[in-house]
């Protein structure tokens, strides 16, 4: 299944070449969890991160579905 | 910070001066002085603009200490945009410097009968009071190089700019940084207005000679600013993403959430997000020979500020903060950076918020004065009220008077002030605090934002109503004391979820006072402060029907969650039954 996937802030340095630093499209077999594309990304584990999973904050045990868009920062807060 | 300086500008032939001790005021300091004097002082039903009005300007408690992130100045009258009490609070110099000069507080009282405009000029030997009517409708950046020419060129500037002389509801009051620029304002509620009414176009600092405040117990103090300081360095929020990215790191967090309001509060994801984000800021800013970290004032570890300069590598302005960026920005559907930062920059000369004139400006797009997306007619719309046009003051009175003129039904205010940067439907704990503050919508007066957003001091849902009264009555009540203590509210990021660190601040009041302060005493604080605003609005006719969201929120839900505001009426009516 197809999931589309940006990283924001610091992570931005995690994103692959070819994303341009744009949204992209990543191959993942169902049944994947959040958990899974921080691995593959290499994203630090131990670095607390905020997760959206279509606009909604998740933990990385959140399973993933065809069609999602995932968005992974580090923890930053301003206002 | 022993005595209180009060100048009468309404005296017979001139402004007089007189220095009293604390007295009833002794052992408060920054919101907790602002608000007891004005709930005391000021009849709760006169206009804002008159004689019996009174702006108080005070220094946190711990101001003027060696004690990071100890620099934040409250500024409190009647305001005249919400009809309510007012602290608007800004950083830059000013309140280290007022402190050093020994001041809780300087209280401008009375009104002059003409239209002569005054400085005022605080040194080590005391008080100087000019006039100047050539000052008169000078922008601040000009009015802060005018100052330093005449007064020397280590002074602290804190005026007002042609906003603040026409008495716009929006109008700011200006605070110099550390290189003495007009870039920190105490923007809401239009404070700036209230000074002007009082005739003054500058007050100006200058605290050579002057020695750091001395704490009670020195040792003990140094060791607890030691651990206060290593407390906000670890904390990924004030140690690395608030230094690298500054506050603008939040409109990706807030668009991906679906909680930035756009197009006037129509949908909660603004497309071009990306191009005006903390991260392209940060890059541009960087490129152009700018400064992407930078501390708005001495003693600051934080530095979520920067320098923004124009293609040309000229500065133009600070680095914009998140809250401009939005308004000007995501909230018109403009997502040029280069036009944001020069509205950001003619905002700070003319001496106005940034918050109420995007907001204002989104509220007169929507009524069809100028398109959604129109960067160039969105810069003449800022310029209107620099000039002072008829239409430039309507502007300049905020997206409230905007709705009127223009017949607009979405008009996003609580208390006639504009909502910043979160919609409370898709961030509902904050739609609390918005609605139930005594302040007018303010979202730093109970940022339910980290605990609904970024699941920083817990985790609530923002899309549910469920515990956001009690989240949002905490908050509120642990920043109206962090606000008079005189703490940068971006610490709280550190103290919700280190014990530790919270530990490392009362510890640190309690050795420069030499007194034994404990967390309860700083929840005694801030509900003592809460009570007085509250008491003071309620005497001012703003009663339970005032605490509440537009219409608009409950009704229209809003993209991409499809969400409506769910807290009822009766809930918010609970917030300060504590």
């Amino acid at each position: 299944m197809k999931i589309e996937l940006v990283l924001f802030a610091s992570f931005t340095d995690y994103m692959p070449a070819h994303a341009g630093g744009n949204p992209w499209l990543m191959e993942v077999e169902a049944g994947k969890t959040v958990g899974f594309l921080i691995e593959q990304l290499h994203l630090p584990a131990d670095r607390p991160k905020m997760i959206f999973v279509n606009g909604l904050r998740v933990k990385e045990d959140a399973l993933l579905s065809e069609g999602d868009r995932a968005g992974i920062f580090p923890l930053v807060a301003g206002g | 910070m022993d005595k209180i300086l009060r100048i009468n500008m309404g005296a017979e032939g001139e402004p007089t001066v007189s220095e009293t001790p604390p007295g009833d005021y002794a052992g408060l300091g920054g919101r907790a002085l602002t608000s007891a004097l004005i709930s005391k002082e000021v009849p709760a039903t006169c206009h804002a603009l008159s004689a019996h009005n009174k702006l108080v300007i005070a220094p946190g408690l711990l101001s003027g200490t060696i004690a990071a992130m100890s620099g934040r100045l409250s500024i409190g009258c009647k305001s005249p945009l919400t009809g309510g009490i007012k602290e608007s609070n800004a950083g830059g110099q000013a309140s280290q410097v007022l402190a050093r000069l020994g001041y809780a507080a300087i209280v401008l009282e009375g009104k002059p009968t003409d239209d002569t405009l005054y400085t005022i000029f605080i040194d080590k030997d005391g008080v100087k009071i000019g006039s100047d009517n050539t000052l008169k409708m000078l922008g601040n950046y000009d009015l802060v190089e005018k100052m330093k020419g005449e007064f020397g060129a280590k002074i602290t500037c804190i005026s007002i700019g042609p906003a603040g002389e026409m008495k716009m509801s929006a109008a700011s009051i200006a605070i110099t940084d550390m290189e003495q620029r007009p870039t920190r304002h105490a923007g809401r509620g239009g404070v700036g207005a209230v000074m002007g009414s009082k005739g003054v176009k500058a007050i100006v600092l200058d605290d050579a000679g002057m020695k750091m405040r001395q704490p009670k117990d020195p040792e003990k103090f140094r060791a607890a600013n030691k651990e206060w300081v290593a407390g906000l360095k670890k904390h990924p929020v004030t140690g690395e993403g608030l230094p690298a990215f500054g506050t603008n790191v939040l409109t990706n967090v807030i668009n991906e959430a679906g909680g930035y309001p756009t197009r006037n509060f129509a949908k909660g994801r603004f497309e071009g997000a990306a191009k005006i984000s903390g991260e392209t800021q940060a890059e541009m800013e960087t490129a152009r020979g700018g400064l992407a970290t930078h501390g708005c004032h001495r003693g600051c570890v934080i530095r979520c500020s920067g320098t923004f300069n124009d293609k040309d590598g000229n500065y133009l302005t600070k680095q914009v903060e998140y809250e401009t960026v939005w308004s000007h920005g995501g909230n018109c559907e403009i997502d040029d950076l280069d036009a944001i930062a020069m509205m950001d920059r003619l905002d700070d000369d003319y001496g106005i918020d940034t918050i109420e004139m995007g907001a204002a400006i989104g509220v007169a797009m929507e009524g069809g004065l100028i398109q959604f997306g129109d960067a160039e007619g969105a810069i003449d719309l800022v310029k209107e009220v620099g000039k002072g046009t008829p239409l430039g003051r309507i502007l300049g009175n905020g997206a409230a008077v905007t709705g009127k003129a223009f017949g607009v039904e979405r008009v996003p205010v609580v208390k006639n002030q504009a909502l910043p940067a979160y919609d409370p439907r898709a961030v509902q704990g904050i739609g609390v605090t918005y609605a139930t503050t005594p302040m007018g919508a303010d979202h730093t007066a109970g940022y339910a934002v980290a605990t609904n957003i970024m699941g920083v001091g817990g985790s609530v849902d923002p899309l549910a109503p469920a515990g956001q009264v009690e989240l949002s009555r905490n908050l509120q009540i642990a920043t109206a004391a962090i606000d008079s203590i005189g703490m940068c509210l971006f610490i709280a990021f550190a103290i919700l979820d280190q014990p530790e660190t919270f530990q490392a601040m009362i510890d640190m009041f309690s050795a420069f006072y030499g007194v034994e302060f404990t967390g309860d005493d700083v929840t005694e604080l801030g509900k003592a402060v809460l009570k007085n605003e509250r008491a003071f609005n309620a005497a001012a006719g703003l009663s339970a029907e005032h605490d509440r969201l537009p219409d608009f929120f409950k009704n229209e839900a809003l993209p991409p969650h499809n969400v409506t505001f769910g807290v009822e009426d009766k809930d918010l009516d609970t917030l300060f039954n504590w």
